[in-house]
């Protein structure tokens, strides 16, 4: 696997911090930069055998855990493929203290934020649907969590802070955490019909 | 003394499937100058969808 590039381009202005990212502004206004905290990279969606005392079996159910470098890269290459948004892998880069930042960019795409009826209309309509609560194990979890087993696509964090409503009225997703079920990986979730790939038109 | 503000109306949601048109939709941002990212940003931050704490640490 080839190493990621330096980034040296130019950072743009300090515009906020939230999440995993410190965000600025390219110069010329058309990019947001985001450029990961010292050791986050977002979240993944993964499984979690959990002993239920009242009926003493294992019981297994959808979590988060930490994502790795790598599926914080993959991560947005899926969501680009999925919905469109150009999102760049830029590269990796040093803070003051010599840490390693991990670097994406993506066009501006506003501030409006569609609402929950909106959001559930666009991804229905995009075929994911709401994965049960009873599956997932923190409460945090309930009603962020799609899936679209045609292909395998789960989304979490599905808030609206998390997407943008377009100047033309467009869903546009600029910060979901998205994950692959490759099949059979999943105890809890269906497999896919047609798994997810880059080549694949469908997905 | 009255005050007016100019505030731009909501747009309409439009339900895109065709996952080639919100490709091209995509494709089309940004729609807005940088003053207005930066103001839209900076109004993000008051309305408390991010936090803006001390500098970047980015040299």
């Amino acid at each position: 696997m080839a190493a990621l590039p330096s980034f040296d381009g130019d950072i743009g202005e300090h515009i906020a911090t939230g999440g995993e990212h410190v965000v600025h502004l390219s110069p010329d206004g058309k990019r947001v930069l985001k450029f990961t905290l010292p050791g986050e990279f977002g979240f993944c969606v993964d499984e979690i055998i959990l002993f239920d005392s009242r009926t003493f079996t294992n019981k297994i159910k959808l979590t988060h855990r930490r994502a790795l470098p790598s599926e914080y890269l993959w991560r947005w290459l899926v969501l680009r493929k999925v919905f469109g948004l150009l999102t760049e892998v830029e590269g990796v880069t040093k803070r003051d203290d010599g840490s390693p930042a991990l670097v994406i960019s993506q066009p501006f795409v506003g501030e409006e934020m569609p609402d929950w009826e909106e959001i559930e209309a666009q991804l229905t309509g995009q075929g994911f649907a709401l994965v049960d609560n009873a599956l997932l194990s923190m409460p945090e979890m309930n009603d962020v969590i799609w899936y679209r087993q045609r292909d395998g696509v789960i989304i979490s964090d599905a808030y609206p802070r998390n997407f943008r409503l377009d100047a033309t009225g467009a869903i546009i997703p600029v910060d979901l955490l998205v994950n692959i079920v490759p099949p059979g990986a999943s105890k809890v979730l269906p497999a896919a019909t047609e798994p997810f790939a880059f080549e694949n038109p469908s997905c | 003394m009255s005050m007016t503000t100019t505030q731009k109306p909501r747009p309409k949601f439009r339900l895109i499937t065709d996952p080639e048109e919100l490709a091209r939709i995509c494709a089309r941002q940004p729609t807005v100058s940088r003053e207005e990212a930066k103001r839209s940003i900076l109004e993000g931050v008051q309305a408390g969808r991010w936090q803006k704490r001390g500098k970047s640490s980015l040299p």
